[in-house]
């Protein structure tokens, strides 16, 4: 049991350390290492994961809300679109089999790997966001999607609202990120209550991951820059796409 | 929003005394724990939405809007 309690706590470290240094929400590690290496049910590793981008959140909104870069209002609309998402994505996940889902984590997996990738300038879907008109509800329909995404993945949705706040709404990146982060701790409270009612979630797992999480997160966030991000960003995107490569196979083998 | 985290210890310190025959007191902590990481948007999202009633009406209205789906979400869980 001890032995797991580690592990969980390892899990989390790497995935707030990642999470911090590349601006991505910790989920994408977090849910395949709580079920390819701990041995966790997909649904207890998407609720667990929910629990832990929420302390994250917290913990950086927080410092972002006092140094006044959180644009509240944008926030607070564009998180309402999320939250409906999130919570109709947790209900139905809990009717959906495991299975699919795995094949569904490894494509996203796929395409965040394909954005990190430090040849690439500008990712696909960011140069097409640039080109919109309709930029309200482009923005608004992005964010039931990111929500849909958090609720039946387990990742917070950072990688689809910072593009559209920044591209999209013409936001300052740094203001995005701090919106984003604000925006994705509500979005991921709200499908982690859907979880932890349902019975989903074992809290001596999430305390361990998420103690993890914000011990990884903290010292990243503070020495993350004295780092080559273009090396760092071809690691995160190899190890994705290694990640992606052991869930279909697991999803193979439970078919 | 202080308050609001007083509220939310003070429901869940209540909420443990209720149910510490059932449970190992450990393991009781760590849902209390888990229960206010989850909690904690949710205050700050209350606090936003009183500080918005009085000047910032359509700020309110889909915090309070948020709130309700998220409850509604709940409910619909159990």
């Amino acid at each position: 049991m001890n032995q797991q309690l580690l592990g969980l706590f390892v899990i989390g470290l790497a995935a707030g350390g990642f999470g911090a240094l590349l601006g991505v929400g910790g989920g994408l590690i977090i849910v395949p290492a709580l079920t390819l290496l701990a041995g966790l049910s997909l649904h207890a590793a998407i609720g667990t994961s929910l629990v832990c981008i929420c302390a994250s959140s917290a913990a950086s909104a927080a410092v972002y809300l006092r140094r006044g870069r959180v644009e509240l209002p944008v926030a607070v609309e564009l998180q309402f679109f999320s939250v409906a998402g999130a919570v109709v994505a947790g209900l139905v996940a809990g009717w959906i089999p495991a299975t699919p889902l795995y094949f569904v984590f490894a494509v996203l997996l796929i395409v965040v790997a394909a954005q990190m990738w430090p040849r690439v300038e500008a990712g696909w879907l960011q140069r097409r966001l640039a080109l919109v008109r309709a930029r309200n509800a482009v923005a608004r329909g992005v964010s039931v999607g990111a929500g849909l995404l958090s609720g039946l993945l387990g990742v917070g949705g950072g990688i689809l609202n910072t593009p559209v706040l920044h591209l999209v709404l013409g936001m300052r990146f740094e203001r995005a990120t701090a919106t984003s982060s604000y925006m994705i701790g509500m979005t991921a409270a709200a499908g982690a209550l859907v979880y932890l009612v349902r019975g989903d979630i074992r809290p001596g797992w999430v305390t361990a991951a998420m103690v993890g999480t914000l011990a990884g997160a903290v010292p990243a966030a503070l020495g993350g820059h004295r780092l080559d991000a273009r090396w760092l960003r071809m690691a995160f995107a190899g190890l994705l796409a290694f990640v992606a490569y052991q869930m279909v196979r697991r999803g193979l083998t439970e078919l | 929003m202080a308050a609001g985290a007083l509220l939310c210890v003070g429901l869940g310190l209540a909420a443990l005394a209720w149910e510490s025959s059932a449970a190992a007191l450990g393991e009781q902590l760590l849902a209390l724990a888990t229960g206010l990481v989850v909690l904690a948007p949710l205050v700050s999202l209350v606090g936003l939405t009183l500080g918005a009633l009085k000047s910032h009406r359509r700020l309110a209205l889909l915090g309070l809007a948020t709130l309700v789906v998220t409850l509604v979400g709940m409910g619909l869980a159990r």
